[in-house]
């Protein structure tokens, strides 16, 4: 086991080489300076000049590569020529929204994905199973930004209760912290609850089916046992796989919900600082992120094992 | 193909009067025209529409407009060491005299400022955000003219080669320090290690000096005009810092901000806010407010920047509250936001100038009979309207907006001459062999891409061909300095007070290389020459020069529209510049 996780763990060295290497020569091969960004429309080309000689950027490119790996093996991935400040720091500064923000939704997904799908399943057929069947089609169909502008027009705009956007840190002020984060959460985690509701229905349905729940009820559970005892912990595997990879759709989804709602979180910092052509953060934030990927869906293979017994990885 | 035709049809119909503008735009809808062809159909209807266009909005900032000779940007002390206690003359600016203390202004900015140093950078959200806390020490009145700010008098001496500038006394610093020569002289040195104006006028100056505390004196090797202007340009402009703040620096950016401004720096934190509050020892000149010199109430307690990228979510904040101050929407929220309980919008007096920037280095548009087709195939109107929609912009030839003195109508025969069959004769004599213009624009700011789609199709029918290429606008700025792979660009040109400041005075050293020797001449004379009425002649000249060198294409000003929470009072219409944030207040 530990090998294994071991094994997965050196995997990722060339998988973040490759998506270094390629994040490298796409950015570079992007027309557009940063130094031009940022002197603004009327700076003079001699003023330009002076500040790409001063950031570097007129090396040769395999300099300015050699000079990156060599930080990034280091966990430094340069100064960000926007901010003026490590971009170690610009992201660590990002990652507070963004991964509360991904919990959150997770946590919203989970919430009213997994009893719906279960009520759904039991009650089968029923006028509830229906209900959130159509509602569940409808939030998978729906973009989240429409979902987002929606609740701010009818909680911000119409009826006051809740701020627009923004970003208070949890420590700052706990209180407003949530009720900024409420609708970001809420936008983002609801259409990945109705594919999680979709699907623990149906792997429900599939467990409700077998013959052992037939014997659990025989011997005389309550319904209640039998549900959450024997049929959810199966129906849950498929489950899993959904809940992790969609950690990989949620933090891409956050960069839309990051927009609309103003967070400053990763998803925002890499949109603006593509527009300001600011490369070592666009490469150290691909970087993470990627990282990130790949984490979770290790994170995903170990939780199997607990869940699932039958499950074995390694030699034997 | 036949949506050409049908285009072509309907403009027939329309320009000679046989359909209503109603009928047109059912026809147009009804075949699926696109929404620039749409505008430029409606502008062929008719002009009685596009009078009232023009007017609509500008109601009081453009009184200012012709206050004539008295402009001396740098002429004898006397005009100069008037401190601003004149208050406002024009109607420019609603002088707010009752303003409620306290509060905090939510403003919101479209971007996060690459840096608060002023000195840094042209970009121009950075002027915005931190003239609340900086301090120049020449401003720009009411009407556009210079009064001192920091600087309690300038006067310059009988040949014109001596400027003494005296400082004002006990102006502390937002560290408690009180600003002296030494902090002045070591800024302006540094501003024009940054600044190309800056850099002009210390090379044409012989010596510069502190004589004490308090005086601070330029010796000129030739009489230098601009002066003043110089010392009070506004976007990258010279800022003055404590010397300590500036020897901290080194070559870098400075690391802390300080000035003599209403506001001190209080915290950034980077796509979040930059947060200032009020600095309860600024020393305010007496009077009442001019422009952006004069006093300054600084009425909020705290101003608050926050940079939203979306313009959704710019608007619904500023209408649920969140926000007080947006500097900048786009004229299709005008109509929302005018009848809402919380916000309104304001269309101000037109700031800046759209232009379609011709390439003097390419081998097409080198020569000028090409140059002077271009010009002369288009009518500016549809352009304009399909760019920014009734009531949003104005057409007008000078370089130099109306509400500064330097208005001046100078070769409006060229201006819109919106004729294309002279622009064919001028394509034949110049042997226009048909290679396409490489016409660079960006969706970004969608105006400039709706301005190239309508110039695209009016080139196109007077002979040209041109191969339209959208790219996003870091892209465009970055080709553009490349006179190898262009033609022409779209872009706008931003206001200034003064003409030797227009970006595109910078002649051969910017984009498009209007390198013209008779150009560079007036405007030599220009920067040396005191005297207003002499300065006004050669600018005429250079406007002339404009229409028939054909540099470029004006098409016309562009009023920008902001939206405020109606709690935010006592914001003047005199925004061509920014906002004067410092003398707004939030009604309880």
């Amino acid at each position: 086991m530990t090998a294994y996780i071991l094994r997965r763990l050196v995997l990722l060295l060339p998988v973040l080489l490759i998506v270094g290497v390629v994040v490298f020569i796409l950015v570079h091969l992007t027309p557009g300076d940063p130094a031009a960004v940022m002197l603004g429309p009327e700076a003079s080309n001699e003023q330009v000049q002076q500040l790409r000689d001063q950031l570097g950027l007129n090396d040769p490119i395999y300099v300015q590569f050699i000079d990156w790996v060599g930080g990034a093996i280091h966990l430094d991935f340069g100064n960000s020529i926007f901010l003026n400040m490590p971009v170690t720091t610009a992201l660590w500064q990002r990652a507070q929204p963004t991964g509360l923000l991904t919990l959150y939704a997770l946590i919203v997904s989970l919430l009213i994905g997994v009893p719906s799908g279960i009520f759904a399943a039991v009650r089968r057929n029923s006028l509830l199973d229906r209900g959130l069947m159509a509602l569940s089609v409808s939030g998978a169909a729906m973009p989240s930004f429409y979902l987002a502008i929606l609740l701010i027009l009818l909680f911000a705009v119409t009826l006051h209760w809740l701020p627009s956007g923004g970003y208070v840190s949890i420590t700052d002020n706990p209180v407003q912290h949530f009720k900024r984060m409420l609708m970001p959460a809420f936008s983002l985690g609801f259409a990945n609850a109705a594919l999680l509701a979709r699907l623990i229905r149906s792997s429900m349905l599939d467990v409700l089916r077998e013959d052992y729940i037939r014997t659990a009820y025989s011997k005389g559970l309550a319904q209640r046992r039998v549900i959450t005892l024997h049929a959810l912990r199966n129906a849950l595997i498929p489950a899993i796989t959904v809940v992790g990879s969609s950690l990989g759709a949620l933090l891409g989804g956050a960069v839309i919900t990051e927009t609309v709602f103003t967070l400053p979180g990763m998803g925002q910092l890499v949109v603006q600082s593509v527009l300001r052509r600011d490369f070592p953060v666009i490469q150290g934030a691909v970087m993470v992120i990627a990282a990130i990927y790949v984490l979770a869906n290790l994170l995903v293979d170990v939780l199997y094992i607990y869940i699932d017994p039958r499950v074995r990885y390694g030699n034997k | 193909m036949s949506h050409d035709r049908e285009f072509f049809a309907l403009l027939d119909a329309a320009s000679q009067g046989r359909m209503s503008r109603r009928d047109v735009l059912k026809r147009a809808v009804a075949v699926g025209l696109s929404v620039p062809a749409i505008s430029a159909l409606l502008a062929a209807c008719g002009s009685s529409a596009d009078s009232t266009a023009t007017t609509g909005a500008s109601s009081s900032g453009g009184a200012a407009t012709s206050a004539s000779g008295g402009a001396s940007t740098a002429s004898s002390g006397s005009a100069a060491t008037s401190t601003a206690g004149g208050a406002t003359t024009g109607a420019a600016s609603p002088v707010p005299q009752k303003g409620v203390k306290g509060g905090t202004i939510n403003a919101v900015i479209i971007g996060e400022p690459p840096t608060l140093d002023l000195h840094w950078t042209t970009a121009t959200i950075v002027g915005f955000v931190t003239w609340n806390m900086y301090e120049p020490l020449f401003a720009w009145d009411a009407n556009y003219k210079l009064i001192p700010m920091l600087a309690e008098s300038h006067e310059v001496s009988t040949d014109q080669l001596t400027h003494t500038i005296k400082l004002r006394q006990h102006v502390p610093f937002h560290n408690g320090d009180e600003m002296k020569s030494a902090d002045v002289l070591a800024s302006l040195k540094r501003w024009a290690t940054k600044q190309g104006l800056g850099k002009a006028l210390f090379d044409a100056s012989e010596k510069v000096t502190a004589v004490d505390d308090y005086t601070i004196e330029f010796k000129m090797k030739n009489p230098y005009g601009v002066f003043e202007s110089t010392l009070g340009y506004y976007y990258q402009g010279p800022a003055i810092y404590p010397k300590s703040v500036v020897d901290a620096a080194g070559d870098g950016q400075i690391k802390e901000f300080i000035g003599t401004g209403p506001y001190k720096f209080v915290e950034r934190q980077p796509d979040r806010f930059i947060k200032f509050e009020r600095f309860d020892d600024y020393a305010a000149l007496p009077g009442e407010p001019n422009g952006y010199g004069g006093h300054k109430y600084a009425y909020a307690d705290q101003l608050i920047f926050t940079p939203v990228s979306d313009e959704a979510a710019r608007i619904a904040g500023l209408r649920s509250g969140d926000y007080h101050f947006l500097e900048s929407i786009s004229s299709d929220q005008y109509d929302t936001l005018k009848d809402d309980a919380v916000a309104t919008a304001d269309v101000l007096p037109p700031g800046g100038w759209d232009t379609f920037v011709l390439n003097w280095k390419s081998p097409l548009m080198s020569n000028q009979k090409i140059r002077q087709a271009f010009q002369m195939a288009l009518n500016h109107e549809p352009i304009m309207l399909a760019a920014w929609g009734e009531g949003y912009y104005r057409l007008d030839p000078s370089i130099m907006q109306k509400e500064t003195i330097w208005y001046s109508t100078a070769g409006k025969e060229h201006y819109s001459p919106n004729d294309p069959d002279g622009a064919k004769k001028l394509l034949d004599e110049a042997g226009y062999d048909g290679t396409a213009i490489r016409f660079m624009t960006t969706k970004e700011y969608l105006n400039q891409y709706n301005n190239a789609v309508v110039c695209k199709q009016q080139l196109e029918a007077a002979g040209f061909k041109v191969d339209l290429q959208v790219y996003d606008w870091a892209t465009v700025v970055d080709r553009r300095s490349k006179p190898d792979v262009w033609d022409t660009f779209t872009t706008g040109i931003s206001f200034r007070p003064e003409p030797t400041q227009l970006a595109i005075m910078q002649l051969c050293n910017w984009p498009g290389w209007w390198c013209s020797e008779s150009s560079q001449e007036i405007l030599d004379g220009l920067r040396s020459e005191s005297d207003f009425d002499k300065r006004f002649k050669l600018m005429e000249q250079l406007q002339t020069n404009f229409y028939t060198e054909v540099p470029m294409i004006k098409i016309g000003d562009t009023k920008d529209i902001v939206a405020r929470s109606k709690k935010l009072q006592g914001l003047s219409q005199q925004q061509q510049l920014g906002p004067q944030l410092w003398n707004a207040w939030l009604e309880k």
